[in-house]
């Protein structure tokens, strides 16, 4: 994976964190993560085509799930995920993926980003490739950013 | 009271919007969930104003944009879009949209928006 297309991954969470939810981020080092990657609670699934090709994975504890979207409804208290929730974090899911696309297409690379599924579960992914662990530290709990891109096939 | 179609998948969104509006003084003329339902909705309510999200399924915004220009050259629609669909953007201006709004968004971004065209 090119450092370059993790850096601005990491730049596009860490944006989303701290402009638009108003959080305090502290970005930890970067891990190789084997092709098992464990998934907490709640996981936003979003996959990546275009010049590149993979996934990107934000995997968090419902804690900060629900914190997440309560900030995201304008400081409200949520007490258990609803529809209405699941559509909140889907758009979360949104925001990172399109800052991701912002941040890559300052480095000439153009992707898509699909819908965003959800997992909710703690349980495991596995996968045929490597994955890069981001881990974000926030005052509503941690997010884990899994990142697998790299060149589309196409276009080699 | 100007009165405002919302269109967007996201549940979510469309609640935010909504929100933001009814604050403000705008009455909702309708909520649509994609590109078709808008376009159906746009010929019940003849809203003044349309907010259209980009990417949905089935029908897309650019397209349900087409249509309802089609039927009302006159009307006023805002592209809600995400960061990264710049050409798709460009896309609905030269069609016809008024304004474009980036998710996410500041509520003083929408009403901005929606101001401007409105005046």
């Amino acid at each position: 994976m090119d450092a370059n297309h993790v850096n601005a991954i990491t730049r596009a969470a860490k944006s989303i964190m701290v402009s638009h939810l108003g959080m305090s981020v502290e970005v930890n080092a970067p891990y190789v993560t084997a092709s098992d990657i464990a998934s907490e609670q709640i996981s936003v699934i979003l996959g990546v085509n275009g010049e590149l090709e993979g996934q990107i994975i934000c995997s968090m504890k419902e804690d900060t799930a629900k914190s997440i979207v309560g900030t995201m409804m304008g400081g409200m208290d949520i007490q258990h995920l609803d529809d209405m929730s699941w559509s909140a974090i889907q758009e979360f899911g949104n925001w990172i993926a399109g800052t991701t696309a912002t941040e890559l297409s300052k480095e000439a690379t153009t992707i898509d980003v699909t819908p965003p599924v959800i997992n909710e579960g703690a349980s495991s992914f596995h996968a045929s490739s490597s994955f890069i662990t981001l881990p974000l530290t926030s005052q509503i709990g941690d997010l884990n950013v899994h990142v697998s891109v790299k060149k589309s096939k196409a276009l080699k | 009271m100007s009165s405002v179609l919302i269109v967007d998948d996201a549940a979510f969104m469309r609640m935010m919007i909504k929100d933001i509006l009814e604050k403000n003084g705008f009455e909702v003329a309708g909520e649509a969930a994609n590109g078709e339902e808008a376009v159906t909705l746009y010929k019940e309510a003849n809203p003044d104003l349309v907010t259209m999200d980009i990417t949905m399924p089935d029908k897309d915004g650019l397209e349900a944009l087409k249509e309802i220009k089609g039927i009302d050259p006159e009307a006023k629609v805002i592209m809600c879009s995400a960061m990264g669909q710049q050409s798709m953007v460009i896309e609905a201006i030269q069609m016809g949209a008024k304004d474009f709004i980036v998710k996410p968004f500041q509520s003083d971004r929408v009403l901005e928006a929606i101001n401007k065209v409105m005046a």
